[in-house]
């Protein structure tokens, strides 16, 4: 079962193309980590998918239905948590917002908004344009995890937080995301979000270059220390004691996938990683890679 | 009736007067603090206006300068409102909370005008006028006559109204239109489109004197739109009076209804 399906989807502002051709599937109960440097598209591509912006070109359905259309029915599954917080930032409290916009989402859980202004020790009803970003951010999060909706969109949430908040975050997200939920992570922090997202969704400028679970990533991936750069290494960086290398998994065992190489690795082979990705693809019914 | 509502509420999708009424409250909640501040103004104005005609002339405002005051109130705040409830719906990044609301945009649409028409008109007739007619009461010696009484038996008519919801419309539609600048862009556009309105007119009452179009027309025929009723029936009349009578249906009537289309249009296909 699809949440959302996106079909040779593409997208331009103004004479700029951003998305080119991106197809994707993406299903319930998954925490899929949006990775991709800054200025890829991942912003344009949450709001294709929250009705916000129109593609150009091939279709984005969510939940059967068009998200441009913006209707109730479609509204009241997803949330869109955006990076920049001026929509919130007004002169009222988190408490407020939650008690004028709570009722319109049918599974809206004031205990559970509650509970995670508790655990991130945020001043509910602090006025918002007096908090700081940080715990602005926070509210923001929790009211978005509150509406318990199906899917669930954040744009970079763990930007302007601070280290043991970033600790925090992955937990509550861990913690409180329903188990039907598909929730969509975008960073390009991405260790961030390391232990917490799978599957890995890789953007570069106007394509997906990988969409694949971790599972999957270690099947064809192996991360490991070196004392010397192997010839086969797709990817290496000095760390302490040798080196960290990416290489094909060619019998070399499971491996901790560590996303920053991941990600490092990807941008320099994006041909050869969209080879590998694209093959698994069509082996398995996981999330899909184009062409479809 | 029943059959009516129900066809109303089964389409969850295009119009529910439930969550119609729940975004109404919405803007209320949203609002109440510049709300109350407002009202406490209005309901000051009076109260400033008798304090300073006793100390200077030893007796309150006349009842026409009182209802003047309550017309103008009336009318400026019947035109503002879309700036006062929804300056931020087309924000960019402001925005958001408003379009990702789960409503419909046809139940966004109605509550929005619903709360334009009536909400900010109506606290300055209560505010205002409530407070005029309370300090008439107390103190007939210093002020005779109710503000409030004044603006419904002189002002209120079919004209005026029309006149201010054309001009309702038109700010409701600019305000959606201008993302920023709004209220300068708005005067701008309704400075501009005057001219242009003034120039063409003036220049086909020249164009038709010269082609001697007025040349058959006594200097004595006395022209009043305002006889006619809006749908009223009209016939063989002349053709300035009949083509007076068409450009003032277009205003009142298919231009308001265009505002009204094209705003709809803006909230629906607007990209964030």
């Amino acid at each position: 079962m699809n949440m959302v399906k996106m079909q040779l989807l593409s997208f331009r502002y103004g004479k700029k193309d951003v998305l080119n051709d991106i197809s994707m599937r993406l299903e319930p109960g998954k925490i899929y980590g949006l990775l991709g440097e800054n200025g890829v598209g991942k912003t344009t591509l949450l709001k294709v998918i929250a009705g916000l912006q129109k593609p150009w070109n091939g279709s984005c359905s969510v939940f059967g239905e068009n998200p441009f259309n913006r209707t109730p029915s479609f509204l009241s599954r997803i949330y869109y948590l955006p990076e920049e917080l001026e929509y919130i930032q007004n002169d009222y409290s988190i408490r407020f917002f939650a008690k004028i916009n709570g009722p319109f989402y049918p599974n809206f859980d004031n205990e559970k908004f509650e509970a995670i202004l508790k655990e991130f020790a945020v001043e509910g009803d602090k006025k918002l344009n007096s908090l700081s970003h940080g715990q602005t951010k926070k509210g923001a999060i929790a009211f978005a995890l509150a509406t318990n909706v199906d899917l669930l969109l954040m744009d970079e949430p763990s930007n302007g937080l601070d280290i043991p908040s970033k600790t925090l975050f992955r937990r509550i997200i861990v913690e409180y995301v329903s188990d039907n939920t598909c929730t969509l992570i975008s960073t390009h922090q991405v260790r961030d979000l390391e232990n917490l997202i799978d599957p890995i969704i890789i953007l570069d400028n106007k394509a997906v270059l990988m969409n694949a679970s971790l599972e999957e990533i270690s099947e064809k991936l192996y991360f490991g220390l070196h004392s010397t750069i192997p010839t086969q290494a797709l990817y290496s960086e000095p760390v302490p004691g040798g080196y960290l290398c990416v290489m094909e998994n060619d019998d070399l065992g499971e491996s901790k996938v560590n996303l920053e190489a991941l990600f490092n690795a990807t941008m320099q082979h994006k041909k050869r990683m969209q080879e590998l990705f694209v093959a698994n693809a069509a082996e398995t019914s996981a999330p899909s890679l184009r062409p479809e | 009736m029943q059959h009516f509502k129900n066809r109303l509420t089964m389409n969850n999708n295009t119009f529910q007067f439930k969550r119609t009424g729940k975004l109404i409250g919405r803007t209320f909640q949203q609002n109440a603090t510049t709300m109350r501040n407002t009202a406490l103004v209005l309901a000051a104005i009076p109260i400033f206006f008798l304090l300073l005609g006793t100390l200077t002339s030893g007796e309150g405002a006349s009842l026409g300068v009182r209802g003047e005051i309550l017309t103008i109130l009336v009318g400026v705040f019947f035109v503002i409102s879309p700036f006062f409830f929804y300056k931020l719906y087309n924000h960019p990044k402001k925005g958001l909370p408003e379009v990702m609301l789960p409503a419909s945009v046809l139940e966004k649409f109605v509550a929005m005008q619903v709360t334009c028409i009536i909400v900010l008109p109506l606290m300055a007739i209560l505010f205002f006028g409530g407070v005029d007619a309370l300090l008439t009461a107390l103190f007939p010696n210093l002020q005779s006559g109710y503000a409030i009484a004044y603006f419904f038996n002189d002002k209120v008519t079919e004209e005026a109204f029309l006149i201010m919801f054309l001009t309702l419309q038109a700010v409701f539609f600019c305000n959606l239109l201008f993302v920023r600048g709004k209220v300068f862009k708005t005067i701008a556009s309704f400075v501009v489109v005057n001219m242009l309105l003034s120039i063409v007119l003036v220049s086909l009452i020249m164009f038709m004197e010269s082609l001697g179009f007025f040349d058959e027309i006594s200097d004595d025929v006395h022209i009043n739109l305002n006889e006619y009723d809006l749908f009223g029936f009209f016939g063989e009349e002349n053709p300035l009076v009949v083509s007076g009578f068409l450009f003032k249906l277009f205003m009142t009537v298919v231009l308001p209804i265009i505002f009204m289309i094209g705003s709809y249009r803006l909230m629906k296909t607007k990209r964030y």
